[in-house]
This record gives C-alpha cells, structure tokens and sequence, in this order.
C-alpha cells in the first residue's frame, strides 16, 4: 500500500521549498556572484554548511530555534497561536535552510557566468543592481537557476534527517514520504517501502533530467 | 563650458605596473584620443575612468567631480558618474532587441528618453533592425547598437574603446563622423582609444600618446595650441 497523505505532503513539502527559494536565493546569489569580500566568503561558507554537516545536527539546532522556548519560536506562537516545531511551517523552515546551497549555489554559479562586460556596461547606464539583475542577469542566467530549482525539488522529496528532527512523524501533518519508507522497512513492511521507494527515484530522476535540458539561447557566438 | 578631466593612475596591465596622469582641458564635444601600442594599458585606462576597472592607486576626477581618489577611499560607482561607455568588444544584451537594448541605455534620460532614443536609432541607422535580436546581429550592427545605447543615456562624458574596429572601411568613416557630429552637437566631449592613426587624427581635437614609460598629450591637426604632460613612472 502506498502512504499517499506521507507522498502528498513530501510533494507539497518539496513544491513550497522550490518557490521560497528560487525567491529568497535570488539576491543573495547576486551578491554571491559579483561581490568579492570577507563577507561574502563567510555568508557563502554558512550556506554550504548544510551540505558537509550531519542532517541530525542541522535539525537539532533547527529544533532550538523552532522550539517555543527560543525567541523565534516563541514569537511565532504569539502570532499565530501554534508551535513552530512538528508543523508543516517547520518543516519548510527546515528544508529552506537545507537546500540554501542546493538553490544558491548553481544560482550564483550561472550568475557570475554572465559576460563580465555586459554587467559593467549596464552598470555604467545608471540602473541600479536589481534592474541589472533582473534584465540583464537572469534572462541569461535562468538555465543555472532552473537547474538549482530541480535539484532543490528533487532534493527536498527525499528530505529525512531534518525533517524528522524538527517534524517528527506525525501522520498526515509531519510524516514525509522518506519518514514512511523508513517506517515501513522498521515494520518489515518491504512492498510498501519498495513501492514509495520507486516513486520517489522517479519523480527526483526526472527533476535532475530536467534540470539538464535548459540552454541559453543567447550566447553570441566568439 | 570645458570640464578638466584628470588622471593620476597606477594601472595593472599585461607586463606590470604603469602609472599614467594627464589633466586635459575638454571643451564639449572635443575629443580626446588615446594611442598607443597594445598592452600599454589604453583600454584599461578607459576602464579606470568609467568605473569598471579598479586602478591599484591613485585619482580620477571629471568636471570638478572626484570619482577616484585611493589615498581618500573615494571610488564614485559607474552608475553615478553619468558616463556613456562603448567598450572594444561587442557588449549588447543579446536577449534583448536592437530596441530594448537602445530603451536600456536611456534609463536616467528621464522625460527625454523617447526622443534620445530615437536619435541615437537614427544616427546609428537602427531603424530596419529595431525588433532583431541582437544575439542575431553581425559584429558591425552589434557595435552600431552599443554606440546607440551610450549615446541615449545622455551621458556627460562618452567613453570609446575601439568602437569602429569591427565595421568595414566605408561603414566605419561613415558612423564615426556621425558620432563625432553628435557629440559636437550635443557638447559631449569624449575619450576615443583607438590603435588606428588615421582615425586619431580624424576625429582627435587632443591625444593622449601612452608609451612603456610615459603617457604625453599633443594636439592633433584639429587645434591650435599644444599640451604635453610628462608623466612619472
């Protein structure tokens, strides 16, 4: 049988993640690209920290700071009379924070493959950063950042460490489909597991495909 | 009115260090050219005063406007120093239209920006091309369109870096004398690098010769008087 509450939840859980941070990633992977500085080789080693450290650790700070006992989680059950951790609200918190390089880095990889020159003569035209990225840099960047978004979607379905720190597994609110794979091994339930198993290797193989087909039509040949 | 337009570099080019410093007097619409031979650090001097490029040390100053000045940590941002820059190779937005590119460049033209736009289309005879791509374009009709966008941001100063070494012999005399017109029309001095002599006599009222151990100004044929300013290194 296939936990369909766990599959749909991972599915809105991932498609949230994706639209949260093809926003967010898109200033701070400007800045990435074309500012060279302490801080952003700093910002820049915070945002990787996700990929190099345990999933656990990540979600066990995740945790504290979602927890109603910390300012932010605190301050979120003010406002909206429910705790921040074991929510889905939690749960994008968590993701967002993890798949932060996943987006950003692609993103500000094809940002600074933008010819270096078409930049400078926009910025001598007079238009501020966010008319040069907008106009300039992401009509010839998009492939890059549609490529971080696959990645970022395919990545965040298959999400378990944190999102079992920070969710638990609450069915049908926190319980993802990676959670019920796990769950349904523990239980020796193997079809199940099987099952939900190759339908998440599909839907992340064919994001990661995806991500491969976009080209800039715009490059001018040498 | 003229605006003085001085220099006073360190600039990091192919072989090392150079310094270049120069004050020259630039009534509007004149033209100053540099010359030189390649890799003394023409392009990257023009880099320097619209911006783009950083110097390692020293001050640039436009009009009575300082735009540079290391020892102070003034740096002007190219955004603010209301500089038209046309740059050796073909920089135009290739996902944008010969139009749109054009409209780019007329941003801070403010109430002004149709109809500096539709001049700059005219004098850079864009007008059979406007809806193109300017991925599309040939080299010649691509530097054509970015010497039409610096001129429709009304710039107080108009930066070329070789813009006509990509247009064929007729072409290119044609649209320099337009430019040049222009500017004279419109009083905006410039600053020409070119490595070609014949174009530095032709459209140079001053020239500014870089060389491995000095940088001097000379008039061309075009004036009367004569500036030469030796240069430190």
């Amino acid at each position: 049988m296939i936990d369909w509450p766990a599959l749909s939840l991972s599915l809105r859980l991932a498609t949230t993640t994706t639209l949260v941070l093809v926003v967010l990633a898109q200033p701070l992977a400007a800045w990435l690209a074309f500012f060279q500085s302490t801080a952003t080789r700093l910002v820049r080693t915070l945002i990787a920290l996700p990929l190099v450290l345990p999933p656990t650790v990540l979600g066990y700070y995740m945790l504290h700071v979602a927890s109603p006992a910390s300012m932010a989680g605190s301050l979120w059950q003010s406002i909206l009379g429910k705790p921040l951790a074991f929510s889905f609200e939690g749960l994008v918190l968590a993701t967002v924070v993890t798949n932060l390089p996943v987006m950003v880095l692609p993103a500000a990889a094809a940002s600074s493959g933008v010819d270096r020159r078409l930049i400078d003569v926009a910025r001598t035209l007079g238009r501020p950063w966010p008319v040069i990225y907008a106009r300039v840099v992401l009509p010839l960047a998009w492939p890059g950042v549609l490529a971080g978004a696959a990645m970022t979607f395919a990545h965040c379905l298959g999400e378990f460490g944190v999102v079992l720190m920070i969710g638990g597994s609450i069915p049908g609110e926190t319980r993802t489909a990676s959670i019920s794979v796990y769950e349904s091994v523990q239980v020796m339930d193997h079809a199940s597991a099987g099952r939900m198993s190759a339908i998440l290797l599909a839907v992340a193989f064919a994001a990661l495909l995806a991500s491969t087909w976009p080209r800039s039509r715009w490059r001018i040949p040498a | 009115m003229s605006a003085l337009l001085t220099f006073n570099v360190e600039l990091d080019v192919g072989d090392g260090r150079r310094s270049v410093s120069a004050a020259v007097d630039l009534a509007p619409g004149k033209t100053l050219v540099i010359v030189g031979p390649s890799a003394v650090g023409k392009s990257t001097l023009i880099r320097v005063i619209a911006g783009v490029a950083r110097a390692s040390a020293g001050a640039v100053s436009f009009g009575g406007h300082s735009w540079l000045d290391t020892a102070d940590g003034l740096f002007v941002p190219p955004s603010d120093r209301l500089v038209g820059y046309v740059p050796q190779e073909q920089a135009v937005f290739p996902h944008m239209t010969v139009l749109d590119n054009v409209r780019f460049g007329a941003g801070r033209a403010g109430r002004d920006a149709r109809s500096a736009v539709s001049r700059a289309m005219d004098l850079c005879a864009l007008g059979a091309i406007e809806g193109r791509r300017a991925v599309h374009l040939s080299g010649g009709e691509r530097q054509r369109v970015a010497i039409a966008r610096a001129l429709a941001s009304r710039p107080q100063l108009l930066l070329l870096d070789e813009p006509f070494c990509s247009l064929d012999g007729t072409a290119r005399r044609s649209l320099r004398a337009r430019v040049k017109e222009y500017c004279e029309l419109c009083g905006i001095p410039s600053v020409l690098v070119t490595h070609d002599l014949e174009e530095a006599e032709d459209v140079g009222d001053l020239m500014l010769q870089l060389t491995v151990s000095a940088a001097s100004i000379q008039t061309t044929g075009r004036s009367d008087s004569t500036v030469t300013t030796p240069c430190p290194r």
